[in-house]
Formats: C-alpha cells, structure tokens, sequence
C-alpha cells in the first residue's frame, strides 16, 4: 500500500472535477457496454444498455470483501461537454438490489457520481460510488464507500482502426482503508479495452470492456 | 492489358461512388467515440461508406448514387451518439 499525503489527494479529485472517462455509464443510444474491474478480493461487472444519449439502465455485481452486491440501476449523464479537442461529463447513477453477506441477503441501496475529462493526449476521472447498507438483528453492516480516481497520458496519438495505449495510474480509497494506488497499462481497439495493472504494494488488477 | 484494364476499373470505382460529405465533430476524442458515431451512420440507407480521422475530428461520409442525408438528420444522429456537429462549406 502507498500512502498519498491527503490534501494532494484532494486536490487531485478537485482538478478531476473540474475536468472528464473511459468507463462511460451511459453511451451512445442503443449500445450495450460490458465492464469489469477485477483484483485481489475485489471483481466488479457492470453491464449496461443505453436507451438515449443521456440515460442507461444497467447491473452491477460487486464481490469486495465478505459482500456480494447485486444491483440493478439507472445511469444518467447530467452534463456534457464537447469542446474542439476535449469531452468532458458528469454521470449520475441510483440503484437498489440485494446485500448477500453473512449467510443473509439484505437489501442495499447504491448512489453514485463520477465526472471525468479527456482529450487525444489526456484523460482524468474521479468516481464516489457509495452502498447504503441494512443492518440485521445481530449484525451490523458498515455501508461500503469508494472513491476512485484516475489520470491517463497517451504515449503516442492513435488514429480509429489503430491500437491506442495509455499509461494510468488510479487511487482508490475504499471506506477507512489506506489509499491503493495502481499503475495500469490500458490498450484499446475499437470496441475492446483491456487495463492490466500491478498495485505498489505487489498487487493485480485487470479491467475489460466491451462496447456492442 | 486485362490486369491494366482491371486495376483502371478498380482504380476508378470510387468515382461512381456517390458523393462524399465532411462533417466536423466536436468531442470525438477516441475511438470508443468514433465506433458509436460509425455505427450511427453506417445504419442509414443512404450511406455506403464512413471514414472517421480523430487527428482532424472529422467524419467523411460517401453516399450512395444520388441519395444524401440533409444536415438536421446528421446533426440529429451525431446528437444521439452524444456528439455535436459542424459542417465544412
């Protein structure tokens, strides 16, 4: 685990903010996007349809820690920007689905809000995803909190139709655990994005999506 | 002479190819853009052909003999594939 003084990790979300992602809620009208992030102890698949431009419904299935989450949910993008060489967004997302842990399936609401930025050469994001969690008679569950956020260089300009390549690194800062931070290296074309990534701490990760 | 006469041939279909149209496009920064905005198109009956460039943010669009699409239907297909459109005189 790597320790980031916490005010440059404020300020890093801030300058995510004020910019736009990769892992786009809601897409183009009628597409259907698979995405999964997966390392150690965590596996995160979201499959989403988008019915307008704006608007998507969507599944996330979460394992993290002791908990599976099963949510179905709606994406909704609030703003976009379409600047000459940049797009930006910010996407909203609500759902409601089951809590499977501790031999017992509760039900769990889910809100999120993920802004991000990018250009040919940059990319950042920052992403609060948040389980509302139920408690049971003997047993209480500590609602589960996730801040990701992300920046990207492109080490070379790839047209359509050819290999592109990012360098990201992320930090995730998940309920009172120390941040995490990732390097990853993100290799796309056309439809299919893979990220494979190492934590400096000696861990894995490996994302995938898919647009359809 | 035939291989001459087949690669003139060749060479010139993309003359009897309809006509071709650039539309400039703001915010296609990457290729998950430009698949939505190529599907868009390439939907449409009137279009044979969409060629995208992100270095000049352009998508070329080739008709097919003698149709075309007006500029409020690509305005309105590049709006819902998320992306705004300008056109070049």
């Amino acid at each position: 685990m790597t320790k980031i003084p916490s005010i440059l990790l404020v300020m890093f979300m801030l300058a995510g903010f004020a910019l736009q992602a990769e892992a786009h809620p809601v897409s183009y009208a009628g597409a259907v996007s698979l995405m999964s992030y997966n390392r150690e102890n965590e596996n995160d698949v979201l499959l989403t349809y988008s019915f307008t431009r704006s608007l998507a419904v969507g599944l996330t299935y979460l394992k993290v820690e002791d908990a599976e989450y099963t949510v179905p949910r709606l994406n909704y993008l609030v703003q976009r920007w379409n600047n000459e060489d940049s797009q930006g967004n910010i996407y909203f997302s609500a759902g409601y689905g089951t809590d499977r842990s501790f031999e017992e399936i509760k039900p769990v609401s889910f809100g999120s809000v993920e802004a991000d930025w990018e250009s040919r050469r940059y990319y950042t994001s920052i992403q609060y995803n948040k389980f509302f969690r139920s408690d049971s008679d003997a047993i209480k569950r500590v609602d589960f909190e996730h801040i990701k956020a992300r920046a990207g260089l492109a080490p070379y300009l790839a047209e359509f139709n050819e290999l592109n390549a990012w360098l990201i690194v992320q930090f995730d800062k998940m309920n009172d655990r120390p941040v995490e931070t990732t390097q990853f290296i993100r290799l796309f074309y056309k439809n299919v994005l893979v990220e494979l990534g190492a934590t400096f701490g000696g861990g894995w990760a490996f994302n995938y999506m898919v647009h359809f | 002479m035939k291989k001459l006469m087949a690669m003139i041939v060749f060479l010139s279909l993309p003359a009897w190819a309809g006509e071709v149209e650039t539309v400039n496009v703001k915010g296609m920064v990457c290729s998950f853009c430009a698949q939505g905005i190529t599907k868009k198109f390439k939907e449409q009956p009137e279009v044979a052909d969409v060629a995208v460039s992100l270095e000049n943010k352009v998508v070329k669009l080739t008709y097919k003999d003698g149709q075309k699409l007006s500029h409020q239907k690509i305005e309105s297909l590049l709006k819902e594939a998320g992306y705004e459109a300008s056109f070049t005189k």
